[in-house]
């Protein structure tokens, strides 16, 4: 194959590796009311190490087969399959919370006539998270895959989140340390256009301070950093150390309703300009299992004349039997000062939670060239275990 | 979790009781008996991590007779089966319904029911008005206060209404599992339509 005929096998690789991320949220489960992450997640962007909630609400309420018996206490702290290691260790490690997050996965891209296949160890992560009268500690550490340059090709091993809170009574919430900043929606494929597209790829955490206030009917998140943290903790190798900030307003319309609008800016660096943009979504679940999320954004550029890049996406997901989940996402991206630029995709995914923290995957992708004749196909098969 | 879903359905269904009763009737109505043909009771649950869900039923059941018209007083009551309160997952209705209604204790918890019910204006009144009533739930009584809005349609009368109820006030257990929970306060919201039903011998 040719270099340049591979490019976009190699591009769809890395994009595929990122979707891996083990920062995976779940935005479909605001067909069960849940419209914080918060529920489920330490995280209050969502994914990551579950809470004892989230554990228990992964084995009653979204395996397939995992449910306790009726007439069984359903869950216990430390016990039972949803708990770390199947409860292995019960409650010794108490109140310290573990998981360990893996995802050996497949992926076959086709581009061009020409087709890539390869077997990956996604992910194989430890998770820790503390929590007692409001403070929470939070950290993982890991093997991360890297594909895309300056640091890959290759494997490390590191921390991509890290980070202390504090969460008070009143609503207002602090958080500081190494984390992803709060924008729009965060899909569990991290390489959907609002994500990737715009600068919240599974790398693009910032290293900063989070503030927020919560209340009953909305969530508002503002971070602040003077960078990405990639950028500073490995010594700027990529020159995208300057002053960024994100601000996130959830508003719950409903309890199966909401509506966010969000904003970035991020000053000039070595090797970015200046830029700022801003986004708005909507999502609501009509039925108990049927959610739809629909998000726009703009994002400009201080050297751009032209056009900003848009960005609107859709993702509808579907609960065909308790545990499998079938999710539709048409995507477009234009490109800076191009309008009729960019790519379309259709993404299909299939997702089969047949017991406790078991999570079978099968992505598809179509991506299409607006203005050159390039079409790539991306099937990805993912076993998320999640221990 | 969210035992307080459950509660807060049993609220709902008492206002909305209240609401009907304040709507249906006017001055020269009093002995006339309005029957629910149809209802909805929602109860909104805030979540301690932010956010809430909804616990729905359809049960709601009841009639009220106007006993006196300024301010409009209605006898009779509005009853929620608590049983049938439905959160969406069926954790949460166990939760909702053996831990913290109680539903299986018998009578008493098994319903909440809404009694003297009494409107802020008189027995005509359309369009939004305040209103209170006694509320029976999880073996307790205690009197709630809300807001109803009012709308005539022919022969039947619509009402929305809804109103705080405070989960601690009815000796619900607090509601919490595994570190999350519901506040206190869960708001009730009502929405029924109510068709006039035979009156009692000797209303008048």
């Amino acid at each position: 194959m040719s270099a340049g005929r591979r490019l976009p096998v190699l591009l769809a690789l890395g994009a595929c590796a990122a979707s891996a991320s083990p920062l995976a949220a779940e935005p479909m489960f605001l067909s069960r009311q849940y419209n914080r992450c918060t529920s489920c997640h330490y995280s209050a962007t969502g994914g990551g190490l579950l809470t004892p909630y989230g554990r228990s609400l992964s084995r009653q309420e979204l395996s397939t087969w995992g449910r306790s018996p009726a007439g069984t206490a359903p869950t216990t702290p430390g016990h039972g399959e949803e708990a770390f290691l199947y409860g292995a260790l019960g409650d010794s490690l108490s109140p310290l919370d573990l998981g360990f997050d893996t995802r050996p996965s497949h992926i076959s891209i086709t581009s061009s006539g020409y087709t890539s296949s390869s077997d990956i160890l996604m992910t194989a992560d430890l998770q820790a998270a503390f929590r007692s009268h409001g403070f929470t500690v939070y950290g993982e550490f890991g093997r991360q895959p890297l594909f895309k340059p300056p640091l890959g090709p290759g494997t490390r091993y590191d921390s991509y989140e890290w980070w202390a809170s504090y969460q008070g009574e009143n609503g207002f919430g602090i958080e500081a340390g190494r984390f992803m900043p709060a924008y729009g929606i965060n899909f569990a494929d991290h390489t959907s256009f609002n994500r990737a597209g715009l600068g919240f790829d599974f790398l693009d955490q910032l290293l900063g301070v989070e503030l927020s206030h919560s209340g009953g009917h909305h969530l508002l998140q503002v971070a602040l950093a003077p960078g990405r943290a990639e950028s500073i903790l490995h010594g700027n190798e990529d020159g995208r150390q300057a002053f960024t900030t994100t601000g996130r307003l959830q508003w719950d319309t409903s309890s199966s309703s909401a509506l966010v609008v969000s904003g970035q800016y991020h000053a000039k660096s070595n090797v970015q300009p200046e830029a700022a943009g801003g986004g708005l979504a909507f999502g609501f679940s009509p039925l108990r299992r049927l959610t739809v999320w629909t998000e726009a954004d703009l994002k400009q550029q201080s050297t751009n004349t032209g056009a900003p890049l848009y960005v609107l996406l859709n993702e509808t997901s579907f609960e065909v039997y308790r545990g499998i989940w079938l999710k539709f996402g048409p995507q477009l991206q234009t490109a800076y000062n191009n309008t009729s630029g960019g790519t379309w995709r259709l993404a299909f995914a299939t997702e089969f939670f047949p017991r406790t923290h078991w999570h079978l995957e099968v992505d598809y992708y179509r991506d299409e060239g607006r203005t050159i004749n390039i079409v790539t196909k991306t099937l990805l098969l993912q076993a998320h275990l999640y221990l | 979790m969210s035992p307080g879903k459950s509660s807060t359905r049993a609220l709902a269904l008492a206002a909305l009781a209240a609401a009907l009763a304040g709507t249906a009737a006017s001055a020269d109505d009093v002995g006339s008996a309005w029957q629910v043909s149809r209802g909805d009771v929602r109860v909104v649950c805030p979540m301690t991590v932010g956010g809430s869900f909804e616990a729905k039923t359809s049960s709601l059941s009841g009639t009220l007779t106007l006993s006196a018209p300024r301010p409009a007083t209605f006898s009779g009551t509005l009853a929620v089966d608590l049983r049938s309160l439905d959160s969406g997952i069926g954790l949460r209705n166990e939760h909702l319904r053996d831990n913290y209604l109680e539903v299986g204790k018998g009578s008493g918890y098994e319903q909440a029911v809404l009694s003297d019910i009494r409107l802020d204006g008189d027995s005509a009144v359309q369009g939004r008005t305040g209103f209170s009533g006694k509320l029976q739930l999880h073996g307790t009584t205690r009197e709630v206060k809300g807001q109803a809005e009012v709308h005539r349609d022919g022969n039947s009368v619509r009402v929305d209404a809804s109103f705080p109820v405070s989960v601690s006030d009815y000796g619900i257990p607090k509601p919490q599992y595994l570190g999350v929970g519901v506040r206190n306060e869960v708001q009730v919201k009502v929405s029924l339509v109510a068709t006039p039903a035979a009156a009692p011998a000797g209303a008048r």
